[in-house]
């Protein structure tokens, strides 16, 4: 499967330094947001009931709506810094990887 | 209503607008390549915008509406998990399966894996998930004809069914782009408009409409405040993460990467589509399903004498488009949803095809030797079959929630492709026989737990309790398929494991740098 050519990448320095950044990205990334999904699914169950009595009181609604607007907006904001994150970093070290590979 | 109504004739336009793009790009796809990917010739932001087309289907439009209607603000985690499960896709999926795969993401699996076991594996867990989802979208289908023709649910659902065929035997992957690109677009539009017009009644005063709502609604606060479906801490997070890691374990989506021309398109894609996503829903859950439950659930047009609503929960969408643009705006919404339906169904259709005409046929079968003929040949007859299987679910399934039927779809797609793919990108350690074994605990254990819970065991083989007591079990089947691979991975000892760890670093160059 690996030709010579990708035997060298393997252990090209900067190839190794791609693959740890890129990994470092993907999983901090992902961590990070399926840490703010589970903290509101558990939001959504656990508080149900404070939730319920508070918006009987009247005037929390608008900000309890507010915030389920914005969550569902987070990940937008989220996933946009790491596009911009990757066209900066990554993609110009894979361009230049790329034509290592197949010069 | 009338045959010749506006309601009908904007039906049969929107319908025969996406058969002609259908034929016009049908004469486009003359090989394998393009049957399967277009030629790789999509841009970034049209994929982005199919794979919205081919995701946002009837469990979105007329599913979810149903079920906030019924269980109010709980519907919130149906809408909550597509956002986030598109930023995963993004992180963790997209780049590298679009580098490592051709056609299927068998192709990913089977890469440094055994080839035989990894793709009769991936193959038959593609079906299983793509079948399941297919009666979510014949049963929303069958409804809706039922309520815009008044004929038997059955015969809708097999003219239905009859239509999809047709459909998919005639487009490749270009053709099922364009036409879910077509309905993305429309469905957005549909959806804005509903949105203004029911914002418009209510003179743009938001609070006048949830009042409105929560007056109408039998159970009042249950509109905007958790607890109407009555889940467990448990049962909703096993939802929120079999809806979330399902829609990233999806054949019919992840083979929408393959059409794009290198991975920074493949991200581009999944970011749009992210973008399209989280705009309709927005718009569907905090305006059209409040105004749905104001304007529908207390008119008496749309009711029957029991109180239920005419064509059940699920219509409630459709029918707030005729209170709001009468006959006129009925017929585009209902001819929008349908459209929408049989674009998701062809995605479907052709991963499913794909799964046994590729992965099985071409590959395990013919070992890479069969023609491109043949191979397109195969895939149109698996079409037919597929559609087949699919109207006898559809009727069977009769009166089950769209979106629920869904969530049963995902949890199979997360159980048994999501760990197999995300461990086979990015663990060393992962072997055939780990892969392939917890594969196959994943798909067996979701779907025992799906046909021993209640969805199954008591609404429809009809058995006072459930075997297995949590209705969304995708923490548990997940859990059995992580622990599987890798405890199996671990011991393995054979001579096959050594080859699948050593060709690791060559796949990660593959994976990171691409063609």
């Amino acid at each position: 499967m690996a030709s010579e050519q990708e035997n060298f990448l393997e252990k090209d320095p900067e190839f190794l330094q791609l693959r740890t950044l890129w990994l470092k990205m993907a999983i901090g990334f992902s961590i990070f947001t399926l840490a703010i999904f589970v903290a509101f699914i558990i939001g959504i169950i656990s508080f149900a009931d404070i939730v319920a009595a508070r918006l009987s009181d009247g005037g929390v609604l608008t900000v309890a709506i507010a915030l389920a607007f914005l969550v569902i907006l987070l990940p937008v904001f989220i996933a946009a810094v790491f596009m911009r994150r990757m066209d900066r970093t990554i993609e110009p070290m894979r361009a230049r990887l790329a034509k290592r590979r197949r010069p | 209503m009338s045959v010749l109504g506006p309601d009908i004739l904007f039906f049969f336009l929107v319908i025969a607008g996406t058969l002609g793009i259908t034929y016009w790009a049908a004469r486009r796809t003359k090989s394998r390549e393009s049957f399967y990917t277009a030629d790789r010739s999509i841009k970034g932001w049209q994929n982005g915008l199919a794979i919205a087309g081919d995701f946002m289907s009837a469990a979105t439009f007329l599913g979810i509406v149903g079920l906030f209607s019924i269980s109010g603000f709980d519907a919130f985690i149906y809408i909550l998990v597509p956002p986030f499960a598109f930023a995963i896709l993004i992180f963790l999926i997209a780049d590298r399966l679009r580098n490592l795969g051709r056609y299927t993401f068998a192709d990913v699996i089977s890469s440094r894996l055994e080839e035989k076991p990894a793709r009769v594996f991936a193959a038959l867990s593609t079906l299983i998930s793509a079948i399941m989802y297919l009666v979510a979208q014949v049963v929303g289908a069958g409804g809706l004809i039922e309520v815009l023709f008044g004929i038997d649910y059955s015969y809708a659902v097999m003219i239905v069914g009859a239509l999809m065929v047709v459909y998919v035997a005639f487009g490749g992957m270009l053709a099922t782009t364009w036409v879910q690109i077509t309905k993305a677009v429309l469905l957005m539009l549909g959806v804005v408009y509903l949105a203004i017009a029911t914002l418009d009644v209510f003179e743009f005063n938001i609070e006048a409409l949830y009042a409105a709502a929560v007056a109408a609604h039998p159970e009042g606060n249950v509109l905007v405040s958790p607890g109407g479906l009555n889940l467990s801490l448990l049962s909703a997070f096993s939802l929120a993460v079999g809806l979330l890691f399902g829609l990233v374990g999806s054949p019919h989506i992840l083979m929408r990467f393959f059409t794009v021309a290198n991975a920074r398109q493949a991200r581009v894609s999944a970011f749009t589509a992210l973008l399209v996503v989280s705009f309709v829903f927005v718009l569907i859950f905090f305006i059209i399903g409040y105004g749905a439950t104001a304007l529908v659930t207390t008119n008496p047009e749309f009711l029957k004498p029991s109180g239920a609503i005419i064509g059940g929960n699920n219509m409630i969408a459709i029918h707030l488009s005729k209170v709001l643009g009468g006959e006129i705006l009925l017929g585009i919404i209902s001819a929008v949803a349908f459209a929408t339906i049989l674009a998701v169904v062809a995605g479907l259709t052709l991963a499913s095809a794909s799964a046994i005409s590729h992965d099985v046929y071409a590959r395990v079968i013919r070992k890479g030797q069969s023609t491109e003929k043949e191979e397109m040949f195969v895939s149109r007859i698996a079409t037919l079959l597929i559609g087949l299987v699919a109207i006898l679910l559809g009727i069977a399934f009769k009166g089950q929630n769209i979106a629920y039927l869904v969530a049963l779809a995902l949890v199979v797609a997360a159980s048994a492709n999501f760990p197999v793919l995300l461990l086979s990108i990015y663990w060393r350690g992962l072997t055939t026989r780990g892969a392939v074994i917890g594969g196959y605990v994943g798909l067996g254990s979701a779907l025992a737990f799906v046909v021993l819970g209640p969805a199954v065991w008591v609404g429809v083989l009809g058995n006072e309790t459930p075997v297995f007591p949590f209705a969304y079990p995708a923490i548990f089947s997940m859990t059995a398929a992580f622990v599987t691979i890798w405890l199996v991975s671990v011991l393995d000892r054979s001579e096959r494991s050594k080859m699948d760890k050593a060709a690791f670093d060559a796949q990660q160059v593959q994976s990171l740098l691409g063609d």
